[in-house]
């Protein structure tokens, strides 16, 4: 038997050492272990029809012959997909691998701990590069310090405007708010057309106050947590909300979304308040009769320059079994590289800073320059538990004024209560 | 009869069965049917009678038994008195529209004039659509902006009407559409109620020189009466669950103006996420449309 020397030993050592230590990694680096041990042959990707989703399913066949993994969609509509999600995560069966989310309901998925922490994976990533989003954009997906959901869309509210219509009655671009009533003032009285629209149904119109509210310098809670929706900037904020009213289509205070997009692509209207999201309707001549003299511009400020940011998310259910190859698919889906062509696929604009300064990119959409200062002021909706009640809870009480139930303190006053309560729930 | 009896009980081997032996035959051919039942519909409910005991959210997998604190909150909440009030107005507002149009239009159609079947086909037309697709249709067309029923009173120069963003016509709106999509249903059975009148009364009336009013009034009504309070039993009934078109109509705006129990129900389950709560609204809607089920039962009886 050959004689090991004291110096063969301990190199032998150093190698047992160093295979131990590259085993523990592998076996506690994400994206690593399992993929090389043990690759699924399929994973389940649960999406909310959206042009978005489009473009994901467009993408998928390139993975599939890239990673060897079968990816199967599941499809369900907005109004009942973030239950069905809830439902899932309840069972704990691991149907999903991947879910897309809209950003509202991040809070109530990871309050229980429905999703995975995508920490480990995004920093161990040599092709998500999370630093090529600004700060907002970073926090966008994270809950309790903790990142759950990575940017699937940046939809931030914009100024969208009619170029025409502003040359013709030498407008400018308004910077403050009051800019923008008097513009719309302006619009409204020259005959042209009507002078702006939002949203104002109740199902949606707590995005749009929340803004003002915002912008007003106003809160839903302060430091302290006391609910201060009733406070001279809130009440400031409903009544500049109401005064955009009389410059509107009178449609405007049953429009949601899609319908304020509806109203400014299809009759004369001078300028929109409206999510970014709406590029591909608003800017398509086949969908919008002015779409060549639509421009697109950070919205006003006010007392505060934060800009509402909205967007979708996508994350890894905690109950998946397959979350190392679902990983594999979002870090190819989403990597800096590949983020471009799933936006050449349909997808609605991502908010990376190598997008909005991509030359290319903005010569072809040139409203996503936008995207840039809009989310380096951005704020998201509140992640609370119970947003889905809060948002009812503004957008009934918001549109009882708004259509003179109740004076605007008063419904303020009734708003507080009930949030104030709501807020207490778990 | 006896012979018919007899025969029922006899195999077609010749053998006659006991009476307990057909009892337990029957039972076996209704085994499938109980299952069907027990697990779509006595399980879930089950699950939901319970579950309306429970703090149970979508958020929370691990309920408490909490006793009536759903129930107690639900009474408490002034969103339920609303949708209460809103869910009484369509219902009856509905009704007082429904039962005379569909009566109308039943007697119509029983006058057999030319061109009925184009009518009928016509009056039934709304009950072949789906709630969502009558919600779509009517909201684009009661858009203030640019609505066809607004343009139509545009053309005679009428005022134009914010159907959907004023809250007493939204609510009339709600009315509207669905006596627009239902009162086929109320004609068709009233129809079918007048169809199976019998002749002779109605002659013997005519002989003793009663009156057409008169006619309706002493012999048609009170013999259609049963069939009638079935329809209204059933359009009650439906009134109250009426949730898809409203949802897609007015969304229960503006505010909480047509907001109607059923759409509450969907809040409290898939908007505030409290499934609990939703659960205990449930068993109330239930609970209070008996009364109408045990009715309904009755008349079906006379």
């Amino acid at each position: 038997m050959k004689a090991i020397s004291k110096r063969g030993l301990w190199s032998s050592k150093k190698l047992i050492a160093a295979v131990s230590l590259l085993t523990i990694a592998a076996l506690t680096v994400p994206g690593v272990s399992a993929t090389a041990a043990q690759k699924p042959s399929s994973i389940t990707v649960f999406l909310i029809p959206s042009p978005t989703a489009d473009a994901i399913k467009a993408r998928i066949p390139e993975f599939e012959k890239q990673s060897g993994i079968k990816v199967k969609t599941v499809d369900t509509p907005y109004d009942s997909a973030h239950q069905k999600m809830l439902l899932s995560f309840q069972s704990k069966k691991g149907s999903y691998d991947v879910v897309q989310f809209d950003n509202p309901y991040l809070a109530p998925f990871a309050s229980q701990n429905a999703l995975a922490s995508l920490d480990s994976f995004i920093k161990a990533s040599k092709t998500y590069d999370i630093k090529d989003f600004v700060k907002p954009l970073q926090e966008y997906g994270k809950y309790s310090g903790k990142t759950y959901g990575l940017n699937l869309s940046t939809e931030p509210l914009i100024l969208w405007y009619r170029t025409d219509i502003y040359s013709k009655l030498g407008l400018n671009v308004p910077k403050t708010w009051a800019q923008y009533l008097e513009n719309a003032q302006k619009i409204q009285q020259s005959g042209e057309a009507d002078g702006q629209v939002i949203a104002n149904n109740s199902s949606v119109n707590s995005w749009w106050w929340l803004q003002f509210v915002w912008s007003f310098g106003g809160d839903l809670t302060n430091a302290s947590g006391k609910v201060i929706v009733n406070n001279s900037a809130a009440v400031q904020a409903t009544n500049y909300m109401k005064s955009l009213l009389a410059v509107s289509p009178k449609s405007a205070i049953t429009a949601n979304g899609d319908d304020a997009t509806t109203l400014f692509t299809t009759q004369n209207i001078g300028q929109m308040i409206n999510y970014s999201g709406y590029a591909p309707v608003i800017l398509d001549p086949k969908t919008s009769k002015s779409a060549a003299n639509i421009a697109a511009a950070p919205i006003p400020v006010g007392k505060s320059d934060i800009t509402e940011l909205t967007g979708w998310n996508i994350g890894i259910p905690a109950d998946s079994k397959k979350k190392e190859a679902a990983w594999q698919f979002l870090d190819w889906l989403l990597s800096k590289e590949n983020t471009p062509k799933l936006m050449e696929a349909g997808a609605a604009a991502i908010g990376r800073t190598s997008i909005v300064k991509n030359p290319a990119i903005l010569k072809a959409s040139p409203y996503i320059a936008v995207l840039g200062p809009a989310s380096v002021s951005g704020r998201r909706l509140p992640a609370l538990t119970t947003w889905g009640q809060i948002s009812f809870e503004i957008g009934t009480n918001v549109q009882d004024i708004l259509t003179d139930k109740t004076t605007t303190k008063a419904g303020l006053d009734k708003l507080a209560a009930q949030l104030t309560k709501t807020m207490k729930k778990k | 009869m006896r012979s018919q009896q007899k025969q029922f009980f006899e195999r077609s081997d010749g053998r006659t069965l006991k009476k307990w032996q057909i009892r337990k035959t029957g039972w076996v051919y209704l085994i499938p049917a109980w299952l069907l039942l027990l697990a779509i519909v006595l399980v879930p409910m089950f699950f939901s009678f319970t579950s309306s005991f429970s703090d149970a959210n979508l958020m929370n997998s691990d309920s408490q038994f909490i006793g009536f604190d759903n129930y107690n909150q639900i009474f408490k909440d002034s969103l339920f008195w609303e949708a209460t009030r809103t869910t009484v107005i369509i219902s009856g507002m509905s009704l007082l529209i429904q039962i005379p149009l569909g009566f109308f239009l039943a007697v119509l159609l029983n006058m057999e004039l030319r061109g009925t079947a184009l009518l009928r086909s016509g009056i039934l037309m709304p009950l072949l659509l789906t709630p969502v697709a009558v919600g779509l249709m009517w909201r684009l067309m009661m858009n203030i902006d640019n609505g066809v029923i607004n343009g139509t009173l545009h053309m005679f120069g009428l005022p134009a009407i914010d159907w959907l963003g004023d809250r007493n016509s939204a609510i009339l709106s709600v009315i509207l559409v669905d006596s627009w999509q239902n009162t086929a249903f109320v004609m068709l059975l009233l129809l079918a109620g007048l169809q199976n009148i019998p002749a002779s009364p109605i002659e013997a009336a005519k002989v003793d020189g009663a009156s057409t009013f008169q006619v309706y009034r002493h012999v048609i009504l009170p013999l259609l009466a049963p069939v009638a309070l079935v329809v209204v039993m059933i359009r009650i009934i439906e009134s109250i669950k009426l949730f898809d078109f409203i949802y897609i109509l007015t969304s229960g705006g503006p505010g909480t103006a047509t907001q109607n129990i059923s759409l509450l129900d969907f809040r409290y389950g898939f908007t505030f996420l409290q499934t609990a709560q939703a659960a205990a609204l449930g068993i109330i809607i239930t609970l209070s449309l008996t009364p109408m089920y045990l009715l309904w039962r009755r008349a079906n009886r006379i």
